[in-house]
């Protein structure tokens, strides 16, 4: 074996594991080299995987369960065997709201009556999530209706790329988002909002990012190889003295500050390297849900088979079994 | 007897390409130039482009993917202009029908065939998109009548004859469509179950 493995990210906390097999040089040990490629967008991303242009990529997971449910042309597929982060989205409203809700009101009242106001003067609360099939939306969707408010009737949901989440509200058009680290705390530092929710908070099914590859490409070396590496990046990142070291990569990556990185890293919104990294098909089977409420698949596609096909635990063990074989005691 | 079509192709350009605006206006369009942090919803909305041009890289491209999923009235095409694009990729894109693809080394002319040859396919696909739908619509409202047909037929010892005629007369009393008919007889057959 001695390829190059391109993998697609976006610019995000939880690309870190990645960032590390390369910072680390864990890929001069084997005969394949690492090569990261940045994407702009959810859509480049998705489309560099399905050309094949990208073997891998860190990805949503509603892209691959798409794939799986046809939705896009000419059946290529894509799964996962390798979740890469569980929680990592923030909700932060923008001051226009919290100027605009009298003090002595809990934020549910608040927002509902916010809401009225809005919509007899004609300009809805518009609120932005990342990717129509994202978890961000079902979170973000999911947190307005526990404060009362309706889709469509109280507010209108737009995509915001996350680098433009704040300018956005910066410059008022959006009241708030749902968006993944470092963005929320780039947002508060810059006294933009506050930060009323985050995915830990909200405790729903929950897997926000995933190692995705074409199916075909399940089983081989390659990607056997890749989810060693993230293997050994993620040890690496679980040790807290570590971090100070991650934090300036990241750094490097996103070109903002390590102060605004620090929360989504060791702080409330951190990615848990600990964490396992075994795809569930029942987060899977949930996404489904969430994405057939929101209209963007029929009610045929939300079935456990589409998600065990795109959530491939069974491959997941299958290459850590003998990763635990492979380590040197 | 032509129609007289007034205006000019209009494009939305999100990408700082002065040439390439020159040259668009130069071949009659007319061509709106934006930034990446300008609201696309706004101004997709105002503008109403007839195509849009980006750079495949542009964080932008989400928000006009769920733009054009939320609207079918104008049916824009989006064209990415890349520097370079190896012909195995270009052909890969377009078996997937992912998303058209041009390159900025194109000649004036070319792109202008490009742009218009993209907005008459997607008003194309949106024709078929529509028969698709009205096509679905009609083969449920069948099945419905259908099953209201079957019911009527045996609660009530009706021959298919009598039982199309009933629901006939059902949609001509209270005004609404046979379909419809079918579908309260389909109703009130469920509560009473």
């Amino acid at each position: 074996m001695n390829t190059t493995l391109t993998t697609g990210f976006v610019a995000l906390t939880d690309a870190l594991t990645l960032i590390a097999i390369k910072r680390l040089e864990l890929d001069r040990m084997a005969g394949a080299r690492l090569k990261l490629k940045r994407m702009g967008s959810w859509a480049q991303l998705r489309d560099a995987l399905l050309t094949g242009e990208i073997d891998a990529a860190h990805c949503l997971p509603g892209i691959p369960l798409l794939s799986q449910a046809d939705a896009y042309p000419h059946h290529v597929r894509l799964a996962t065997a390798f979740t890469l982060n569980h929680y990592g989205n923030a909700i932060t409203l923008g001051n226009s709201v919290f100027d605009q809700i009298p003090r002595n009101l809990p934020l549910d009242e608040g927002l509902q009556q916010l809401a009225q106001k809005r919509r007899e003067s004609g300009r809805l609360l518009t609120f932005g999530s990342v990717f129509p099939v994202s978890k961000h939306e079902f979170e973000l969707r999911h947190w307005l209706g526990q404060q009362g408010l309706q889709a469509g009737r109280d507010y209108r949901l737009v995509v915001i790329p996350p680098p433009l989440a704040v300018d956005a509200l910066h410059d008022g058009r959006v009241d708030g988002f749902c968006v993944g680290e470092p963005w929320n705390s780039v947002a508060v530092e810059a006294c933009l909002g506050k930060i009323v929710a985050n995915s830990r908070s909200l405790g729903l099914p929950s897997t926000e990012k995933v190692l995705a590859v074409n199916q075909q490409w399940l089983d081989s070396d390659e990607h056997h190889q890749l989810i060693l590496w993230l293997h050994e990046a993620s040890r690496w990142l679980a040790e807290r003295s570590n971090h100070g070291r991650a934090l300036k990569w990241l750094s490097e990556e996103v070109k903002r500050d390590v102060r605004v990185l620090e929360p989504g890293v060791t702080g409330p919104h951190a990615v848990d390297f600990r964490a396992s990294h075994c795809p569930e098909p029942k987060h899977a089977l949930w996404q489904l849900e969430q994405m057939q409420t929101a209209g963007n698949l029929p009610e045929a596609a939300v079935s456990s088979e589409i998600a065990a096909r795109t959530f491939r635990n069974d491959v997941y063990q299958r290459m850590t079994r003998q990763y635990v074989v492979a380590e040197p005691s | 007897m032509r129609m007289s079509t007034a205006r000019a192709i209009r494009v939305l350009l999100v990408s700082h390409d002065d040439t390439l605006t020159r040259s668009l206006e130069r071949e009659g369009f007319e061509v709106h130039q934006v930034s990446e942090s300008e609201d696309v919803y706004n101004l997709v909305g105002e503008l109403e482009p007839d195509a849009i041009l980006i750079r495949p890289d542009s964080p932008t491209r989400d928000s006009l993917e769920h733009l054009a999923s939320q609207s079918c009235k104008h049916p824009q095409p989006t064209l990415f202009l890349h520097d370079k694009l190896p012909q195995e990729l270009r052909q890969q894109a377009l078996s997937l029908g992912v998303s058209s693809y041009a390159t900025a080394e194109l000649t004036p002319t070319a792109l202008r065939s490009l742009i218009e040859i993209s907005i008459d396919h997607a008003k194309r696909l949106q024709a078929v998109k529509r028969e698709l739908t009205r096509n679905q619509k009609t083969l449920a409202e069948r099945k419905q009548i259908d099953q209201a047909k079957r019911i009527l037929w045996k609660d009530h010892g009706m021959n298919e004859e009598a039982a199309y005629k009933a629901l006939k007369n059902m949609a001509m009393n209270g005004r609404i469509s046979v379909a419809d008919a079918a579908r309260k007889v389909l109703e009130s057959k469920e509560k009473q179950a």
